[in-house]
């Protein structure tokens, strides 16, 4: 092996050694606010076995690492894959992964939560929400951008449990945060309370698992705590702009010093950029000057 | 990866890299997939990360290892053995690589909020896709030129069905995902 292939692979294997201390994370404590449990949740992350990248036990891991107490494998038109993070979750000591599925019809995306069996996606969008409520679960209008407008008619709004305020799409996209406002608007204007909802839909690698996330104020912290808060409203979101979206005096305690402890995610500790440089430098000179050759006799 | 042609025709020459030779590059690019996954999701090379999620998309570089077979066998390529053939292959996988290499960069380096927006449809880092999205079939035209031997024309068909393999597992992955179908179908509607 020539010496800059040694070099290269010392950076690398340095990097992975520094990556690797302190991994996986440990678990957190959620923050209380007299009776009430305060968590931190994301109800719409991917995982591999559908069009995610990681397997749902690394993602109770990773979440863990982004400060989340509680959230949902919402794999497209299946549940087998949140079941297997619930059963991991529960084997590694949280956070909770409640069993979700994004329902993908053509004309809306809805988040299904809380579930025991698949919903289908073949009918409209107020049946699938009825058939959510039928096994327990709650229902939240997925990223509900302009586009999945129609999919949701007055009759659906009427009995949706939550809509996202807060996804990546406004991140990504110019004009998305305001529509996600204008649908919640729209459907709190039906005399029919929406609990605001931010998700990560997180696939990976890019973002994070909880970049919009949603803080719930339990009776109880179980997954049967968690679809009641979301029921009866007890959650503050921030959108994209810091907007925050929520009961006066939930949002106004979040805003407290002790409040605000919650509100940001970890910051990512020395070791990731330690771990990160060297490894991206190894990584970069291995692919560059690839395995040694064979060289003719 | 600038003059891939004479590139190739220069490596394959080289001996027989042996059994060796049939893995040692489709692992690298395992890892190498465990590696972005682990530096993206927690900003840090985590071995835990990288071994297990480079397992989960190992189906990438054995899908790839599939369509060399089949070329190999469509165009004749017998007289190459096939550990040399899969590595000569995985060669010209280097634009792809650096650009995931670059993307990793970048979510290690900038916010997540900030490398969602890079990505996105309208986004600037999107776009640089396109420099692997041309040359890589620049790199294996060459390669079934020089390692295969084969002709102009047998290349371009080559090329048309090492295309349809990687396009249809891409549309097979994303229908087994629950997802192509919804989506074909708002097209069509709209």
């Amino acid at each position: 092996m020539s010496p800059p292939r040694i070099a290269a692979a010392a950076l690398l294997l340095a990097g992975l050694v520094a990556g690797s201390i302190g991994d996986p994370p440990a678990a957190h404590t959620p923050l209380r606010r007299g009776d009430e449990i305060v968590i931190t949740a994301d109800f719409h992350v991917h995982a591999f076995l559908g069009d995610g990248t990681f397997w749902p036990w690394d993602l109770v891991l990773e979440g863990r690492r982004q400060g989340l107490d509680a959230f949902a494998i919402t794999n497209h038109n299946q549940t087998v894959v949140a079941r297997i993070g619930r059963w991991a979750s529960q084997r590694l000591g949280g956070p909770i992964v409640l069993v979700g599925e994004e329902i993908t019809a053509p004309r809306y995306h809805l988040i299904g939560v809380g579930l025991k069996d698949t919903v289908s996606a073949r009918q409209p969008a107020a049946l699938a929400i009825r058939a959510v409520h039928a096994q327990g679960g709650v229902a939240i209008a997925a990223h509900p951008n302009a586009a999945y407008w129609a999919g949701f008619e007055d009759e659906a709004l009427k009995e949706l449990d939550g809509a996202e305020v807060c996804h990546p799409g406004a991140y990504a996209k110019a004009g998305a945060m305001e529509e996600f406002r204008r649908f919640y608007e729209h459907a709190e204007s039906l005399g029919h309370h929406i609990t605001p909802i931010g998700s990560s839909d997180f696939h990976g690698p890019l973002g994070a698992p909880g970049l919009c996330r949603t803080f719930l104020f339990l009776r109880e912290n179980s997954e049967a705590g968690i679809l009641a808060a979301l029921r009866s409203g007890r959650s503050v979101v921030y959108a994209a702009d810091g907007t925050a979206y929520g009961d006066p005096e939930l949002v106004a305690w979040l805003s407290s010093p002790a409040g605000l402890a919650a509100r940001n995610p970890p910051p990512r500790d020395g070791r990731a950029a330690v771990s990160a440089l060297p490894g991206f430098l190894g990584l970069a000179g291995l692919l560059l000057l690839g395995p040694s050759r064979t060289r003719p006799t | 990866m600038l003059h891939p042609f004479t590139a190739y025709q220069e490596l394959a020459r080289e001996p027989d890299p042996g059994a060796w030779g049939l893995v040692r590059r489709p692992l690298f690019q395992a890892c190498l997939l465990g590696a972005i996954a682990s530096v993206g999701i927690s900003g840090r090379l985590s071995l835990r990360l990288v071994l297990s999620t480079g397992a989960a998309w190992s189906f990438a570089p054995a899908l790839q290892m599939a369509s060399v077979l089949a070329l190999r066998r469509a165009l004749g390529g017998r007289h190459v053995s096939l550990p040399r053939s899969v590595d000569l292959y995985f060669m010209g996988q280097g634009p792809w690589c650096l650009w995931l290499l670059a993307l990793t960069a970048t979510q290690a380096f900038v916010p997540p909020e900030r490398s969602v927006s890079l990505l996105a449809p309208q986004g600037p880092l999107l776009w640089t896709a396109l420099l692997p999205l041309l040359w890589s079939p620049v790199l294996t035209f060459s390669f079934l030129r020089a390692a295969f031997q084969a002709s102009r024309r047998r290349a371009a068909q080559g090329l048309l069905l090492h295309g349809a393999i990687t396009w249809g597992f891409v549309l097979a992955f994303f229908q087994l995902s629950g997802q192509l179908a919804p989506r074909l179908a708002a097209l069509l509607k709209e």
